[in-house]
């Protein structure tokens, strides 16, 4: 069967609520959950053939935005579209859609009381674009065991069992939801390393969700900011890696230079002040501040990130003069 | 049509056809490898109670009519268990909601073609060994009392077409309570158990049976046939719920 091109995932005007529910607690006695708005007015692109990480705190909405994706659920308005450039379509009950649509989960979505092999088994059923050789070196990789039952594993393995199957499936969309989280250090750059091994040889589009922000920046070429519920930011991870810039310095100096511009986050130390502000500062700047003894850093996106969400919850801290102001009206949202 | 285009397509058909095909397989082999345990257990408790009955003198015919009517609750608890299970990794597979229906469909096929096999078999052996003892064999439930051929047969299609409608409850109360919660899905479970209970009735205590012969006035074997027709409907409107609660489950996150 032919190879399918790497997928373009759009999320046009979408919106998820969730009517009240019933859900088992802790001690097995169902609650009743009252109905929220999780996803507002998401309009944004997973572009084809690039890493696109997913950003966003706790509760932001990251993975219903990706469960509609393998359509484990339809959103409330608005259209989900996946596919091929030029062929996007509705993945909802399209064979041929859902299975080229791969969403990872911790702990991965497996025959629990099974042993690792049916999993795998079903997976290449249903997987046209299924490696099997490739599977079982990952395994091997991960030292995860074929012949033992799914629930019986230690969550590290769990998440490298869901990472494996997230990567032999070779799906055009394939989405990582936080499916390194239970591994240990190693694992996770084990994984990280066959991740962009595989792609450059299987080129397709891979979303990644993660709160390990600084440790998986290195791999992404396109950024997704949520917050509750609605899309900061979408754009090229370079970009904003020089969004953001930090100056640290004198007290005076600092206020000096950043006068005038978008303070995101202000900190005190003494004497010495260090503030981030919004946008790279132009060469008569940068020698200014040069000559006034302050050092020019530039945030990565977990500065970002911690600097746009929190601005929207829990304010800038101390003295922040314009912080509190969120970007999502200046961003263009693709 | 482009090439893009007739990839898709030939990919749509071949998905959904192996994503049938393997929901089934999944089942089938859970019948296989729990069935292993449940059928021996169930000769041996007829055994056991046929020596109990003989011994205090009260052994008065078949003893496995005694033990093979768990084999519904064991369907129906299959039917609840096996599908739900496999809901969200069907579904994070590629396969459909549509898909995992027929495949749960077939695998109920399975399980009722497998539990009316075995229980025809269990009945006519017990006729044997009776027949062995110089023993009369007769039973006072079920459909039809027919020895060799034809209660076999009887035996076979009767005992398998309850086992697939309650295999298929199984799955649609498991459904239901999924889509509604624990009150509606309570209500709407209760109701959905009415077609099993309606076959339950025609293929044991012969209502139907009684009103072809009597009303009707049809003889022979048309009378076990009207009983056979009632359990058909039963599942097949049992078959509808399931795929009404089926097309449009949403999936929850699996939380560890």
């Amino acid at each position: 069967m032919n190879p399918l091109p790497p997928f373009t995932a759009r999320f046009d005007d979408v919106e998820v609520t969730f009517p009240r529910s019933w859900e088992m607690g802790e001690n097995g006695v169902a609650r009743r959950v009252s109905g929220s708005v999780a996803l507002e007015n998401i309009t944004c692109e997973f572009p084809a053939g690039q890493i696109t990480g997913l950003l966003g705190r706790n509760g932001a909405g990251k993975s219903t935005m990706l469960s509609l994706l393998a359509a484990f659920r339809r959103p409330t308005r608005g259209a989900v579209l996946v596919g091929p450039d030029g062929d996007l379509r509705d993945p909802w009950e399209d064979a041929a859609l859902t299975s080229a649509v791969l969403v990872v989960q911790e702990g991965g979505d497996v025959l629990q009381d099974e042993k690792v092999e049916a999993t795998f088994s079903y997976y290449a059923d249903l997987r046209p674009d299924w490696d099997p050789e490739y599977a079982r070196e990952l395994l091997d990789l991960f030292e995860v065991p074929l012949r033992k039952k799914a629930s019986v594993l230690s969550r590290g393995k769990r998440s490298a069992l869901a990472a494996t199957l997230g990567l032999a499936a070779r799906a055009p969309l394939t989405v990582f939801d936080e499916v390194y989280l239970g591994m240990d250090a190693p694992t996770r750059f084990a994984f990280y390393d066959a991740l962009l091994a595989d792609y450059a040889e299987h080129p397709r589009t891979i979303v990644m969700s993660s709160h390990l922000v600084e440790e998986t920046e290195r791999l992404f070429e396109n950024v997704v900011l949520l917050d509750r519920g609605r899309v900061v930011l979408a754009e090229p991870a370079d970009d904003l890696r020089t969004r953001v810039t930090s100056l640290t310095g004198p007290t005076a100096a600092v206020d000096h230079l950043a006068a005038g511009r978008d303070v995101l986050h202000r900190q005190h130390l003494g004497p010495t002040t260090r503030v981030t502000v919004h946008g790279p500062l132009s060469d008569d700047d940068a020698r200014a501040a040069a000559a006034a003894g302050v050092t020019i850093g530039h945030e990565g996106l977990e500065g970002l990130l911690i600097h746009l969400t929190r601005s929207s919850r829990e304010g800038t801290g101390d003295g922040g003069t314009t912080a509190g102001r969120p970007l999502a009206g200046k961003e263009s949202h693709r | 049509m482009s090439t893009l285009a007739q990839t898709l397509d030939a990919r749509r058909a071949a998905a959904d056809r192996s994503a049938v095909r393997t929901v089934a397989k999944h089942i089938g082999g859970v019948l296989v490898g729990v069935g292993a345990w449940y059928w021996p257990i169930i000769v041996l408790a007829a055994a056991i109670i046929a020596l109990i009955q003989q011994r205090f003198d009260a052994l008065d015919g078949s003893t496995v009519q005694y033990v093979v009517g768990s084999a519904r609750w064991f369907a129906f608890s299959l039917g609840v268990i096996v599908p739900l299970a496999m809901i969200r990794p069907h579904l994070a597979a590629g396969g459909t909601r549509r898909a995992l229906f027929r495949g749960v469909v077939r695998g109920a096929g399975l399980a009722g073609a497998s539990f009316g096999l075995v229980i025809a078999c269990l009945y006519a052996a017990e006729q044997g060994v009776w027949r062995l003892l110089d023993l009369d064999w007769h039973r006072s439930l079920g459909l039809d009392e027919s020895t060799g051929a034809v209660g076999f047969a009887v035996n076979a299609v009767g005992e398998g077409l309850v086992a697939f409608t309650y295999f298929l409850l199984g799955a649609a109360v498991s459904a239901g309570f999924v889509r509604f919660g624990p009150w509606l899905g309570l209500v709407v479970c209760l109701s959905l158990g009415i077609p099993a209970v309606v076959a339950d009735i025609a293929l044991y205590a012969g209502p139907a049976t009684a009103l072809a012969q009597q009303v009707l006035g049809l003889s022979g074997p048309l009378p076990a046939l009207a009983g056979l027709l009632v359990v058909v409907v039963a599942a097949a409107a049992t078959c509808l719920a399931l795929h009404l609660l089926l097309r449009s489950i949403p999936v929850k996150r699996t939380v560890f």
